[in-house]
Parts: C-alpha cells; structure tokens; sequence
C-alpha cells in the first residue's frame, strides 16, 4: 500500500497534529469506535519501543494512530503524554498541505467526524510549516 | 573477546592488504574465516566481532577484494577456497529480520544514513533494536521468522547533537537521561525527521519507529542491537560493485579486441597466402606460354 500522504509541491510544506484523549485503556476499542465515526480501517501493529498500536489512513490522506498512553519499558511503566495522564489511549491525527488553511480545513472535519465518539476528547494541535523535501 | 577484537582488526587488514599484496591477504582472510567458523556456536563472539568499528565496512568490501584488478587486469583470482571463505565470513553477519538479503538491507541502511544527513545529522549511527533482532516480539513472546516479519523496525539513532536538541524540546527522556521516550510523529516533525520518516514509513514493507540516544553506550545498554553500515561502508561496497562490473566490461572489450584481432591477422595472412599463390600460378602460368 502506497502512501496516501498527499504530495506537495515546491515551497512549503504544513503538518498539523492533533492529539485526542480517552479514558477506555483498550485500545482495540477504541480504534473501533473511531474507525466507525471516521470509516477508516485500523492495521494493529507492533513495536517493540512504541508497544502495540493502531495505524490507519483516511481518504483525505490524514493518518490515524490509536496507542495506549501509558507503556513500561526496563524502567517502569510511563505516559507518553504524562500532562494527559486521564488519558488512557491515545489518538493522534495529522495531516500535512501546502498550506495551513488546508491543513487545518481537513483536521477540523475530522475533529467535526470524531465529536460522537463515546470519551474521546481533544487535547490540543501542533503545527509547523517547513520548506518542502527537495524546495 | 580479545580473539573477536583480533579478527576484526585482521579482517580490516586484510582488506586493505588485498590491493597490494593478494597472497597474504587472502591468508589473513582464510585464518579469520576459520575462526568465525570455530565460533558458529558462540554468539557472544560474533556479536563482539561484528560490533567492532570498522568491521561491518571491511567484510562489504571482501565480495570483491579478492578481485583486485590492476591496469584492467585481474592480478588475483579468487579460488572456490577464497569464495567460500568470504562466504564463512559474511555468512556470520548479523543482518535484521526482514530483510531479502544484504543488498535491501544496504539499501535501507542508506536510506536511513541520507535522510539523517539531510536532517542536520550526518554523524550519527543508527541501530536496530526489537524483534527484528532478537526473534522475538517484545511483550507477546511471538517468535518472529522471515515467513512472520516483524511490524515495526525499531530504529535507534545514537548521536549527541540530535539527543540534545531532543532534551531542549523537551521532549520526554527514559534511560536515566540517555535516550528518549518513543517518538510519536509529532516529535519527529520537531526533530526535523518526519521527511525521513514518511518516506521510510510509504512502502508496503514494516514500519519504522525510533529513539534517540546519547550514544552507542546507551543503545547497548538496552540489549541486543545491529548496528546498520554507515555511508562511507554502503558507498564503498556500491563502488566496489560498479567497479567489479566495470572490470569485467574492461576485461571483456579486451578479450574482445584481442579476439578481433587475431581474426584480423589471420584475414591479412590468409589473403597474403591467396595473393602469393595466385602470383605464384600466374608465374608459372607465363613459364608454361613461354
């Protein structure tokens, strides 16, 4: 499967992140739940850093990734989000465009899409324009 | 390990050697590979002998060093007993699971070495970490095997100026201070490696997660690791490729025109016969008129 990260041209190059919180620690149920709001198909996957998580892209070419927030490695048990720690699972959404407007137009519906799923919140974006690979 | 040390400081020697003296090179490399293969059983000792600086570029070289060609020529022939030497050597290198084999593995090593360098980073390592190493799934305890690749690789990327501009995002740090929490994608757009990243993470092979450490120190701290070629390892041994091709082309255009040559010559003396037997059967065409 190709990526479906839509391509930008020269000049520069936006990624927005949005970060969303649940307090259902399982995970499968909630990518479920999200992928029924969003009509997007969640790939499990593995990693032996990030744990298991949840991959998916949607048709506008935004990427999904469900995780739990709190993992353990040989030092003990932490949050990758610690100011989130109600937050059991994680969501991240991101979406990058040429430019902010579009960026942000295509999270903003997503957000829209998401707003029934039961416990989900959102916890805040990040964004940053940069100069396009090759410009 | 001193003996894993010795190797390989021996195989680097050798390496060099083979351009200018193949004979005992190619000695060097004999007595190395029947160490490796006395050692099949023990990887603690393979272990320490592929992670000595410098190894994993020297044995990239050894396809091809016993090849050494000089003025076109090829001055040293590898024998079936030099093959399967190279093969005893290479065969023991550690390549992550996943992989076709060493040219894919090469490949994305490189990948990987380019798009750091491209983010700022042209020093630091990189090294594999997880199931694609040790066999096994992290938390499950699912054995990983080639017919079962793993899902992720788990990319460890030791080098001090990037683990510092991790510590001054602020970004998380575990290890006791000597490597970050996993990077999410928004962390990687921060480090300036989400080009890298999502041109890595666009195939339809495993997915690729990392982490940054202060150092190799740290990584090996955490356990098994392979530490992926550098540049300077994936160029030399594409140079040698190229440059083994280009012998042969060389070789063959000569062979070539040797061949064409001596059909040329023998064209010439044939003709030459022709023409003196003709003139010699005019003359004594004229003898017998007369």
């Amino acid at each position: 499967m190709a990526s479906q990260l839509p391509e930008t041209g020269q000049g520069s190059v936006t990624r927005i992140y949005d970060f969303y919180g649940s307090p259902d620690a399982d995970t499968k149920r909630v990518s479920d739940l999200i992928a029924a709001a969003v009509s997007v198909t969640f790939e499990r996957r593995k990693s032996a850093d990030r744990g298991e998580y949840f991959l998916a892209h949607d048709p506008a070419g935004s990427e999904l990734v469900v995780e739990r927030n709190e993992i353990e490695d040989e030092d003990g048990k932490f949050f990758k989000q610690p100011d989130y720690a109600d937050s059991m699972t994680l969501l991240l959404a991101w979406h990058k465009a040429a430019s902010e407007a579009d960026a942000a137009a295509v999270l903003d519906r997503l957000r829209e899409r998401l707003g029934p799923v039961d416990g989900l919140a959102f916890l805040r974006r990040r964004e940053s324009t940069k100069p396009a690979a090759g410009a | 390990m001193a003996d894993a040390q010795l190797d390989a400081q021996g195989l680097a020697s050798a390496v060099a050697l083979a351009r200018t003296d193949p004979a005992p090179a190619r000695a060097a490399i004999a007595a190395i590979a029947r160490d490796i293969q006395d050692h099949a059983g023990d990887p603690a000792f393979l272990h320490d002998f592929w992670s000595r600086p410098g190894t994993a570029a020297a044995a990239v070289s050894l396809a091809s060093v016993l090849r050494t060609a000089k003025n076109a020529k090829q001055i040293s022939q590898p024998s079936a007993s030099d093959h399967q030497n190279v093969l005893t050597i290479l065969a023991s290198a550690a390549i992550p699971i996943g992989f076709s084999g060493t040219r894919a593995y090469l490949q994305f090593a490189q990948q990987v070495n380019d798009g750091l360098a491209a983010a700022g980073y042209p020093n630091a390592t990189v090294a594999f970490r997880g199931s694609s190493v040790t066999g096994i799934r992290f938390r499950t305890g699912e054995t990983v095997t080639e017919d079962n690749p793993p899902g992720d690789y788990d990319l460890a990327i030791a080098d001090p100026d990037l683990f510092a501009q991790a510590k001054e995002l602020g970004i998380q740090l575990r290890g006791g201070g000597t490597r970050t929490a996993p990077l999410n994608e928004s962390d990687l757009d921060e480090l300036g490696l989400s080009d890298l990243a999502e041109e890595l993470n666009s195939g339809t092979g495993p997915k690729v997660s990392f982490m940054i450490y202060a150092d190799q120190n740290a990584i090996d701290a955490r356990g098994d690791n392979i530490v992926a070629p550098d540049s300077a390892a994936v160029t030399r041994y594409y140079d040698e490729q190229v440059q083994t091709a280009e012998t042969d082309r060389t070789t063959e255009q000569l062979q070539a025109a040797e061949q064409a040559e001596r059909q040329e010559q023998a064209e010439i003396a044939e003709e030459e016969a022709e023409a003196e037997a003709e003139a010699e059967a005019e003359a004594m065409a004229m003898e017998d008129d007369e």
